[in-house]
């Protein structure tokens, strides 16, 4: 075989090699050979934020042995959170600074008298009102918290008590509050509270009412639905799931969970759920809601629930 | 001659064609997965009144991997009233029935089901049996080599809340990916069938399959449609298909990722696939005829659910497509009637081989944050006359079941995890 | 307010686990821009496609040249697909003897047996790309050893076939890249990046498939027609796959290395 032949097919053969190479690297090597991680804790929560916020405050605090943080007066630690910063421990409501850069913890109840932007967590250990604009990026109260002032929240609330929303109030991605009496537009992505309501009037679930429709069982609709109960009353003993819209509006009782892959209307008179029980409205879509509203449960929107009462 | 040469041509087209077909529903799945509007599963819905669940863990010999699905089951947040466990001990001969006995003492909710003597076996049976004594109302599998986390059973089990939902299914994915080639390759196919094509199939509301584990059933249903057929392997596939020609839906939970321990040795994988091809074909043949004529199917659903069926008829298509162009070579036909149909042929052999086109697992890498196991790709191509071979195989097995209707025997995959 | 000193105060640092938030890969989607999606599509596979077409005739003219003055007793010809004249060298092939014949019957048999039998201690995916060679050598090696005068083929048939196969590789790179890399429209990096790819996927065709050309035509000549099934069956399209899929991944590397370091620009959210 003449040698520039020979030449010819060794050069053939490694080129046939050479787009094996990297596979060959990376087989060896195992730079990204673990599967994908799966978490084994994984489980859905809707408390998830704030209680693991929470929960890296509280086993740094108690590393540094400080079991009452209410006893210290006004402080700066450098703490290991998520990575190592400095967490402002405040009891001065009249704070001078307009922006704080850190997370900030007020030890007591506290008023927010001026506007001032958190650009991190806001932690209040006692009630919160604010009386005027402020912006933070995640809010919790171990109190109660009452919302009298344009509020803008960028991730999460978390409101161990009563969370009212007398003012325009835009609660980011996820609150979790015990109960939560909305009474100013608000807007938020998910919400969590035994009870959320817009309106103290008694709506349909604690009225006498007759001549009502009632529908057994669960419904599963392809198209869009509208339910409306101005002229009699509508109960729904169990679950809506709907491929298009959802519109509710009037007198309309859905004892069980709504769900759309669109969005959902919910108006003037909608109650959800029952007492003593969880359930939840989710769509992939806006929700909607206005006029007097209740559910007993969880409010879901992938794009964002308004809420104007 | 002119006859054979004519016909031989034309099974090349025809050839050709399918598997164009398929290259362009995996280049929709692609795109659709890549960028289109995803469908909502039904995660995000909290409510506290969950249905009655009975997880069953089919069991054959699992010694090895048993405590550790059964610690994991017992850890789950799913209320304890509302949740038993029924693993099938499928006449084992190992330590089995002593550890699923010892879990019994322990927690009253699992109740193991012992399958010995006459009782015929097979993944299948063990189901029929376990669907006679379950309490719940629905039904989630697993296999006895996955790991579920806490909170799965409540995330497949929320689903059944939708009235149409018949069956649910999750993701697999491997843990033992980095162990060699075989299951590094397993692992980015999976990745593509789950992220990419599953999930792509929810969303245009054609047939997400049920797989048979980290999935469930609504119990009542799939008793009204006269439980699991014994004599079909692929309990799973033939499922899907009683689902949607009666009405149901599966629902597919990408959220719902379980680890299973894939194959590590080339010769357990031989089997296995050789077994889900014959599973897979007897359904084929049993439900492609239903399938066309179903009323309760659209057109789109009943396109999808055709090249489904065929998925694993697909090798032996190819491999046919072999033998046939071999001999158009020696009778003198290279050319295939034209120049232009050659290149055709060149473009349907360039798309051969996996059941995911590189694009698809390419995407899914992508989406699942991967970085260097995208060099991975090329190697698949080691797997090409493997796959064609054993899916072959259990297409003949099939065919073969088909026209005798002999019963079939289970084969259980073997273990490699540590006990 | 404090001051910064006392912050120092208190600088000890606490560590403390941190708590694992697992991302939603299952709702993760691509971000997408339309129009750089069409634009990617149609410029690489025009673009592409015309350099091929405008290439194509120098190439085989360049390749021709090249083997006639490696392969000594080559003859030149040329061949008309569609406009083009497709100009090509190739040496005059041979028959295999009835012994050659036999040998390579005996011993592909013999593989295949031994393939297939239980002795065998190969993996099975290699086991299974073995047999598949065995096969196609069993089958040629007996079409020769019993139908030697029917072989319908010539040297001068291989060239052409060998032709339109490189041709169509040509054709199918800008095409199967384009619409599978197209998919990446983070930014206009993308284009670039894809427009390598392709670039660098038919330079290294071109070279592979000259350097294939050759070897091809040498042992046509040396070890006779036995060899051409394999040439289609084995080292044909199936192998250009494997180099394609190769560029893809590299690419798609260097697309998730330069963009993924900010996800946000990554990807968007489907749920």
């Amino acid at each position: 075989m003449p040698k520039v032949i020979l030449l010819i097919a060794l050069f053939f053969i490694l080129l046939f090699l050479l787009p094996f190479v990297p596979s060959l690297i990376e087989l060896f090597l195992k730079r990204d050979a673990k599967p994908i991680s799966v978490d084994p804790e994984r489980k859905k929560e809707p408390d998830y934020f704030g209680k693991s916020f929470m929960y890296l405050l509280s086993t740094a605090l108690k590393d540094l042995k400080i079991q009452e943080v209410e006893k210290y007066n006004s402080v700066y630690l450098k703490l290991k959170l998520n990575r190592e910063e400095w967490v402002g421990f405040l009891n001065d409501e009249n704070l001078a600074e307009n922006t704080l850069d850190t997370p900030v913890v007020f030890t007591k109840d506290t008023v927010f008298l001026q506007n001032h932007t958190f650009k991190r967590e806001l932690v209040v250990f006692g009630n919160a009102v604010f009386k005027n604009t402020c912006i933070a990026r995640s809010l919790y109260v171990q109190g109660n918290c009452i919302i009298e002032a344009p509020v803008r929240i960028a991730r999460w609330v978390h409101v161990e008590g009563t969370l009212i929303t007398k003012s325009n109030a835009d609660l980011g991605v996820s609150v979790y509050t015990r109960e939560m009496k909305i009474r100013g537009w608000t807007t938020f992505k998910r919400a969590y509270a035994k009870k959320i309501d817009t309106s103290d009037d008694p709506l349909i679930d604690k009225k006498n009412v007759e001549g009502t429709i009632n529908l057994q069982g669960n419904f599963s609709i392809t198209g869009n639905i509208s339910i409306g109960g101005k002229d009699r009353p509508v109960f729904v003993d169990g679950d809506l799931f709907c491929d298009g819209d959802v519109q509710i509006e009037g007198d309309v009782w859905i004892k069980g969970n709504v769900f759309s892959q669109k969005s959902i209307t919910l108006k003037n008179g909608v109650v959800i759920g029952r007492e003593g029980k969880v359930k939840s409205v989710v769509a992939k879509g806006e929700i909607l809601i206005k006029g007097p509203f209740r559910i007993y449960g969880y409010i879901h929107s992938e794009k964002r629930v308004e809420v104007n009462p | 001659m002119g006859v054979l040469i004519f016909f031989l041509k034309t099974y090349m087209v025809f050839l050709m064609l399918v598997l164009l077909l398929y290259i362009i529903r995996h280049y929709t799945f692609t795109l659709n997965r890549a960028f289109g509007k995803q469908r909502l599963y039904y995660q995000d819905i909290l409510d506290e009144d969950l249905p009655t669940v009975s997880v069953l863990v089919p069991m054959h010999n699992e010694e090895k991997v048993a405590r550790h699905i059964l610690d994991l089951l017992v850890a789950s947040d799913y209320p304890k009233e509302k949740l038993e466990i029924i693993p099938i001990n499928d006449h084992s001969t190992d330590r089995t029935k002593e550890i699923l006995e010892e879990y019994a003492q322990k927690y009253p909710f699992i109740k193991p089901l012992h399958r010995y003597g006459d009782l015929p076996r097979g993944k299948q049976n063990g189901l029929n049996d376990a669907l006679k004594i379950a309490k719940g109302e629905v039904i989630i599998v697993y296999d006895a080599d996955y790991l579920p986390p806490k909170g799965q059973i409540r995330t497949l089990a929320i689903a059944f809340k939708d009235p149409q939902v018949g069956a649910v299914m999750g993701r697999v994915v491997p843990i033992n990916a980095e162990k060699n080639l075989l299951t590094r390759l397993l692992d980015i196919e999976r990745s593509g069938g789950y992220q990419v094509d599953q999930q792509a199939r929810y969303n245009l509301n054609l047939i997400p399959q049920y797989g048979g584990t980290v999935g469930g059933f609504r119990k009542s249903t799939v008793i009204e449609l006269g439980g699991f057929d014994s004599r079909i392997l692929a309990e799973d596939t033939e499922l899907t298909y009683k689902m949607y020609l009666n009405g149901y839906k599966v629902a597919y939970a990408n959220i719902a990722e379980c680890y299973e321990e894939a194959p590590e040795d080339w010769n357990v994988r031989a089997r296995q696939l050789r077994r889900w091809s014959r599973g897979h074909n007897q359904v084929m043949f049993k439900y492609f005829i239903p399938t066309i004529l179903s009323k309760k199917l659209n057109l789109w659903q009943k396109i999808d659910g055709l090249l489904l069926l065929a998925i694993y008829m697909q090798p032996f298509l190819i491999f046919l497509g072999l033998l046939d162009s071999l001999l158009l070579f020696f009778l003198g036909e290279m050319e295939i009637t034209s120049s232009y149909l050659f290149l055709l042929f060149m473009f349907a052999h360039n798309s051969f081989g996996n059941f995911a086109p590189f694009f698809e697992i390419g995407t899914a890498l992508v989406l699942d944050g991967s970085k260097e196991k995208v060099f991975l790709l090329p190697l698949m191509f080691l797997e090409f006359i493997f796959n064609i071979i054993y899916a072959s195989l259990g297409f003949f097995d099939a065919l073969i079941d088909l026209i005798t209707k002999r019963t079939v025997s289970w084969q259980k995959t073997e273990r490699f995890r540590n006990a | 307010m404090k001051s910064m000193a006392s912050k120092q105060a208190y600088s000890k640092i606490f560590e403390v686990e941190k708590p694992v938030i697992g991302y939603a890969r299952f709702g993760r989607v691509l971000k997408f821009n339309k129009y750089l999606f069409m634009l990617q599509l149609t410029l690489l596979v025009v673009v592409f496609e015309f350099l091929v077409i405008f290439f194509l005739e120098d190439y085989f003219k360049a390749l021709s040249d090249i083997t006639r003055k490696i392969l000594e007793g080559s003859y030149t010809a040329s061949y008309k697909f569609l406009s083009f004249k497709l100009e090509y060298s190739i040496p005059h092939g041979r028959l295999p003897t009835l012994q050659e014949s036999f040998i390579y019957l005996l011993v592909s048999s013999l593989s295949l047996l031994f393939l297939i039998s239980r002795f065998n201690p190969l993996s099975k995916y290699i086991s299974a790309w073995l047999i598949y060679i065995a096969f196609v050598y069993f089958v040629s090696s007996f079409y020769f050893v019993f139908f030697l005068d029917s072989f319908p083929y010539t040297e001068r048939d291989f060239a052409v076939l060998y032709i339109l196969q490189q041709t169509g590789v040509f054709l199918f790179i800008p095409i199967l890249l384009a619409l599978s890399l197209s998919l990446f429209t983070f930014s206009w990096l993308n284009l670039l990046l894809n427009a390598i790819t392709i670039a660098l996927s038919l330079m290294y065709s071109s070279v592979f498939g000259g350097l294939r050309y050759i070897v091809f035509a040498y042992t046509l000549k040396s070890f006779s027609y036995i060899h051409m099934p394999a040439m289609f069956f084995l080292f044909g399209p199936l192998i250009d796959f494997i180099y394609i899929v190769s560029f893809y991944s590299l690419c798609l590397y260097m697309t998730i290395k330069l963009l993924q370091r900010r996800q946000e620009a990554f990807y968007q959210w489907g749920f």
